[in-house]
């Protein structure tokens, strides 16, 4: 996306923190890509285009019918604060419904699919935390036909956290790390 | 320009005149970057390295011959840097020299101790040297390393010796070295280098290309990671080990590869 912007191409930002998606959307948008989101929207001057509060299905919808390509999907799994057992799985499962979506409205999947999730240790982040690294894995082994790139960050819950998750997730949308797939960056805002 | 921008950078690749070390001394040139490429003696042709970067509009690379396995020599080329730009702000650390094991038998100290000289050691050395002539390390070390550690590859077993030692170093240079530099180990598997066609076997290269041609990397795209390593996008970053395998360390085992195999085994009869 840095080396050569395409028309029409979108990134989607789902869920995370405002903080989060107003780093993220100023990368994107900085280089060129059209940003959508999903969740919390920054209020600041970024120019963004809300793609709903509703689901992974109807954001991609609503993406797609305004003619845009989904480069790359940002999302932000985990963060909420009040997990409970049936939360996480719903959680994990957003990543499986919005690859799908993305697949069954388009015909396409994100070339670059990106997952955000707060380091956290009590006992229900840590377990999600290890099934979403998994799913990452076995994603990735699924899609290995597809032109599509699945990775996770982990990234400490603060300003510089959220700052760096941000450079990390667009750097892995950038076109540099292309045969990267399947792996876990673990952020550090020291 | 290419982003990211690396204009006014100076950059030394050990071993950078070919394979994967020309690879990233390549990528981080064709973005702006000054790039110092170490050669050993008449080992590769100077004026094909030239006409590479020249094709990508590189500035011209600065090709120093040294043995990275000679302490004078590295001494030499990290002075040769200060007096010709004054500073050095990244360290890829692409120099690697070992034989093929396979065997009990053909497994010697003096294979070990050569497979360490040149791919393990160059590493502290050349840090030495660059804290003695900067006082300071360059802000991205980067180690070029593969997943020969933990796997077993048939003929690796030198290689994947030094590859541990050096994996090991640079983790605790990811330590020691916190808030001075940003330290990566950029793991690749399967690309088709010079080094890669003299480790292996024929036979395991024919099977790769057969059955797992899809898991292929190119040297370009380690290259493109080095230089997302040096563009400060992931400083949230340092000790961290990243693969360029196109996710296959996860699912490369007898079970989810083997039928792959099999099958292409069956296609070839």
């Amino acid at each position: 996306m840095p080396a050569s912007p395409k028309d029409n191409q979108a990134a989607l930002l789902a869920g995370g923190t405002v903080e989060f998606v107003t780093f993220a959307a100023r990368l994107f948008a900085d280089f060129g890509a059209t940003v959508f989101t999903n969740g919390p929207a920054p209020s600041d001057a970024v120019q963004l285009k809300a793609a709903g509060t509703g689901s992974g299905r109807s954001a991609c919808a609503e993406i797609y019918a305004r003619g845009y390509a989904i480069n790359a999907m940002i999302i932000s799994v985990l963060w909420n604060p009040a997990l409970t057992r049936d939360s996480v799985a719903e959680e994990i499962h957003t990543v499986v419904e919005y690859l799908k979506a993305a697949q069954e409205v388009s015909g396409l999947y994100p070339r670059y699919l990106v997952l955000v999730m707060p380091q956290r240790e009590s006992i229900l982040a840590t377990a999600g935390g290890a099934s979403l690294r998994t799913l990452v894995g076995y994603l990735t082994r699924h899609l290995l036909a597809e032109d599509v790139r699945i990775n996770l960050c982990s990234c400490p819950i603060s300003s510089l956290g959220a700052a760096r998750a941000a450079e990390a997730a667009f750097t892995l949308s950038s076109g540099l790390l292309d045969e990267m797939r399947g792996q876990e960056l673990i952020i550090s805002d020291t | 320009m290419t982003w990211p921008d690396f204009r006014g950078k100076v950059a030394l690749v050990t071993g950078g005149t070919r394979g994967l070390g020309l690879a990233c001394g390549l990528a981080l040139g064709q973005r702006g970057a000054r790039v110092v490429l170490t050669n050993k003696w008449g080992s590769e042709s100077e004026a094909a390295v030239h006409a590479r970067f020249l094709a990508l509009g590189a500035p011209e690379p600065l090709i120093l011959n040294a043995d990275a396995a000679v302490d004078e020599d590295t001494h030499q080329v990290v002075a040769e840097i200060a007096e010709r730009f004054g500073k050095l702000d990244f360290f890829i650390n692409g120099v690697c020299v070992a034989s093929r094991g396979g065997s009990l038998a053909s497994l010697t100290k003096r294979g070990i101790a050569q497979s360490l000289g040149y791919s393990t050691w160059p590493l502290l050395t050349h840090l030495e040297a660059m804290h003695a002539r900067f006082g300071a390390p360059p802000a991205k070390i980067i180690a070029l390393s593969s997943d020969g550690p933990d796997h077993h590859y048939p003929g690796y077993d030198y290689v994947a010796l030094s590859k541990a030692a050096l994996e090991s170093i640079t983790h605790k240079l990811a330590h020691d070295l916190r808030g001075e530099a940003r330290v990566f180990i950029l793991r690749a598997r399967q690309v088709s280098t010079e080094s890669f066609g003299a480790v292996f076997p024929q036979a395991s290269q024919e099977i790769l290309a057969q059955a797992f041609a899809a898991f292929e990397i190119s040297p370009e795209a380690v290259g493109d990671a080095a230089a997302a390593l040096c563009s400060g996008y992931l400083d949230g970053l340092n000790g961290t080990t990243i693969c360029i395998d196109k996710g296959a360390t996860f699912y490369d085992n007898v079970l989810s590869a083997g039928p792959q195999l099999l099958e292409s085994l069956a296609h070839a009869r």
